[in-house]
């Protein structure tokens, strides 16, 4: 009987060991953004790159305009954008069609129309025509 | 009855447009997650909650390198549950945590921002103090000296690829520069000239000091007063604004790249053809373009945008004058380094890593000529070249820069008071005391909504909490069944539950790095010759030693009915490593003995037939694991 519960005692606290360590540290995620990279340097990951990016752009705007009150940041919003374009090698992320493409998806993803999307389009493509065009093309894409 | 119905509709409903997410279960192990961790895996994405000073945040992995890392290298057995959903679930519960990731990554940046206004005016109070009088409200100021206080709380990136902290000494001796070969002087000036030219004739001539009185001025007028605990921060307002006045600089005195920010790939390799050059001048005119449209850009980080460029454009520049690949340095300074020690140690893992490099740089050269070079795809370039370089430097240098390499370059120096705003002492000891305020109110809005607990929120809690959260009353209907995240808090029975509540199709069972070599053997081999071979880390050809592993003589992964036995043994490996730490503790700060008791710990469930030690590989490439092994399988 003693010999039982000295074991139940024993197991109950193995699994306080394991509980008590369970949960990833943030540790890991370091080394698994290193083994990515030491994945996926082949030359076929060049392909896919700017679908991940646009990808990634749409999300981010998506979230950021789900989580935006009232007036947007715009500069805020920007290095956002610089964030992401950093991780995935892009400095002149203004240059890259699949930058205002992507913000495009995401007013759609928003359901923003009519006079606001008018008036996002124009300020997140800095009144540019071309910038514009790519966000209505990524916002058509969506239908 | 009423449960299989139920099931039976999800199923049904499913068949017409069906897709499929995965639910992850990774078995224990030493380390991090020693009790399981469970995932979800959406197309290539993988979400999964981890444990952050004292927070459980939701992470976003690709899903091939989160499998490499959990499968390989943590050598861990992954149990793949698909869960078969309708195309509209599936869509919820990706825009979901994608969603929530987002939000999640904007909140914790924004608690960095605050903190780094709180240091940066509790810097700029400082050199209130510290300068003279007179230059105090200086603006620009030529070459001044940098605030001792000062150094190392704020960096300045890209700025590093032109200037060293000993540039703004003042003192010529007073800091050492560092050495390298990289010599880009006659480049620069080529390249720096006509993008000095270029844009006085877009912008008219004298665009370059006007800009930078623009800046200047700007910096000056900075308003201290933060608004709220969102937007663009003072910090970062400030940065980006030096970043722009020194790229101005860089333009205006044709400076070359430091001597260690670029470095040359000599020897036969990277031999440039007619077609390889063509297709890297199509590259430079476009940078230089880039180049012109970021001097005038107005998004906040042009500065470092416009100093990563003009660096490329050097290095560039260089290679097609000389013929010769050059590539900026993109190592980060908080690289890994692998010491020469480690270097000898893990001789073999190495060179197979050694080879792939010098693999992956030739392919990535040779096939420029098929496609058309962009941005991204030169940072790719540079990214293999960097890491091939590393390797032929480590021949001489005896260490190697591991892991580190940056998409983009990102070099930086101290922080330098070449421009200060027009803050009172008074304005900036108000602005630091609303400072300290918002830091503390972020923080406390963070620890409410994320604060990890044990029992309460832990990375299965919150897998659980985040699927009922984008489905809500539908949950039922949609999956064939609700988990209550309060009562599922355990990965290994969690899983269970998601096996009997949900519609899973399939379950996988990819079997860690180790398990999958040592089936091999056992086709090939005798097996208990096998058995008695690979069981302990003494005999065993399937592990080395890894130092991050802490002692254990016997694996107890594939011995269930040895465990508790195996279990004590390692238990004595631990205790001995512990009392070997205790002595050694003066001179390590405690560390060996922290990695003696942690292995104690993990032994003792063994006792109770609980697998916990399976070792772990701290080198490998999936080149050195096997097909079958690849992530993904």
């Amino acid at each position: 009987m003693f010999v039982l519960n000295r074991f139940n005692l024993l197991i109950a606290g193995s699994a306080c060991v394991l509980i008590l360590n369970g949960c990833s540290f943030s540790d890991s995620s370091g080394s698994i953004s290193d083994s990515i990279g030491s994945i996926s340097d082949s030359s076929s990951s060049f392909s896919g790159g700017s679908t991940k990016y646009e990808s990634d752009v749409e999300d981010y705007t998506y979230a950021y305009l789900k989580s935006t009150s009232g007036t947007t940041n715009y500069a805020d919003f920007q290095n956002g954008l610089s964030d992401i374009a950093k991780k995935r090698g892009i400095s002149d992320w203004e240059s890259d069609d699949h930058t205002y493409k992507g913000i495009g998806k995401a007013l759609k993803k928003a359901r923003i129309e009519g006079v606001g999307y008018e008036t996002y389009k124009k300020n997140f493509g800095d009144s540019n025509p071309t910038k514009m065009k790519q966000i209505q093309q990524g916002y058509d894409s969506q239908d | 009855m009423k449960r299989f119905l139920t099931l039976l509709a999800v199923l049904l409903g499913n068949t017409a447009n069906a897709d499929t997410f995965q639910y992850l279960y990774i078995e224990a192990n030493e380390g991090s997650s020693s009790g399981g961790h469970v995932a979800v895996q959406f197309g290539d994405d993988v979400f999964h909650y981890q444990f952050k000073d004292g927070l459980i945040r939701l992470f976003k992995q690709d899903a091939e390198g989160f499998r490499f890392d959990y499968r390989v290298l943590q050598n861990r057995t992954l149990h793949v549950a698909d869960v078969e959903v309708s195309a509209a679930t599936f869509s919820l519960l990706q825009d979901h945590f994608k969603l929530l990731f987002w939000q999640q990554d904007r909140q914790f940046k924004q608690l960095q921002a605050a903190d780094k206004d709180r240091q940066l005016l509790e810097w700029l109070l400082r050199s209130h103090t510290a300068l003279p009088s007179s230059r105090q409200i200086s603006g620009y100021i030529p070459h001044p000296s940098p605030l001792p206080e000062g150094e190392g709380i704020f960096k300045l990136p890209g700025v590093g690829l032109f200037f060293n902290d000993s540039d703004f000494a003042p003192v010529a001796s007073q800091l050492t520069e560092p050495h390298g070969d990289c010599q880009t002087d006659a480049s620069a000036k080529t390249l720096l000239t006509t993008l000095r030219t270029q844009l006085e004739l877009q912008h008219g001539s004298g665009f370059l000091q006007r800009r930078k009185i623009e800046l200047t001025t700007v910096i000056q007028h900075l308003s201290a007063v933060t608004n709220g605990t969102q937007g663009y921060r003072i910090s970062e307002q400030y940065t980006d604004l030096l970043n722009g006045l020194l790229a101005l600089r860089i333009i205006e005195e044709t400076r070359p790249l430091t001597s260690d920010a670029c470095h040359t790939l000599t020897g036969p390799e990277g031999h440039l053809d007619p077609q390889k050059t063509e297709r890297l001048n199509n590259l430079h005119r476009q940078l230089m373009q880039s180049a012109q449209n970021l001097a005038v850009s107005k998004r906040p980080d042009w500065g470092y945008a416009l100093l990563v460029t003009m660096s490329r454009l050097v290095a560039l520049q260089q290679t097609l004058q000389s013929g010769q690949w050059v590539f900026v340095d993109d190592f980060s300074a908080e690289s890994t380094v692998i010491a020469a020690e480690d270097m000898m140690r893990f001789a073999d893992e190495l060179s197979v890593q050694r080879q792939k490099a010098e693999t992956i740089w030739r392919q990535q050269w040779q096939a420029l000529g098929n496609t058309e070079l962009d941005e991204q795809h030169y940072s790719q370039l540079e990214v293999s070249a960097n890491r091939y370089q590393e390797w032929l430097a480590s021949d001489s240098r005896q260490t190697l820069r591991y892991h580190g390499e940056q998409a983009l370059p990102v070099k930086a120096i101290n922080l330098q008071t070449i421009a200060l705003p027009e803050f009172s002492s008074q304005q900036l000891q108000q602005a630091l005391h609303q400072q300290v305020l918002d830091t503390q109110q972020l923080t406390q809005q963070l620890e409410q909504n994320f604060a990890y607990h044990l029992l309460t929120r832990n990375c299965v809690t919150e897998i659980f909490h985040t699927i009922n959260q984008a489905l809500g009353a539908e949950t039922q209907q949609r999956l064939g069944g609700v988990i209550d995240e309060h009562l599922n808090i355990v990965p290994f029975t969690a899983f269970a539950m998601v096996k009997a509540s949900y519609p899973v199709k399939h379950i996988t069972v990819l079997p860690s790095h180790r398990q999958q070599q040592l089936a091999k053997q056992y086709e090939q081999e005798f097996p208990p010759l096998v058995y008695a071979r690979e069981s302990n880390v003494v005999s065993a050809s399937l592990y080395d030693y890894n130092p991050d592993d802490a002692w254990f003589v016997f694996f107890t992964d594939d011995a269930l009915l040895l465990r508790p036995v195996f279990g004590a043994i390692n238990s004595v490996a631990g205790v001995g490593q512990s009392l070997f730490g205790l002595v050694k503790s003066p001179f390590d700060e405690g560390q060996l003995l922290a990695i003696g008791m942690r292995g104690l710990l993990m032994s003792l469930p063994e006792l109770a037939f609980i697998n916990m030690r399976k070792g772990s590989y701290k080198f490998l490439s999936p080149d050195s694991a096997s097909q079958e092994n690849l992530p993904g399988q």
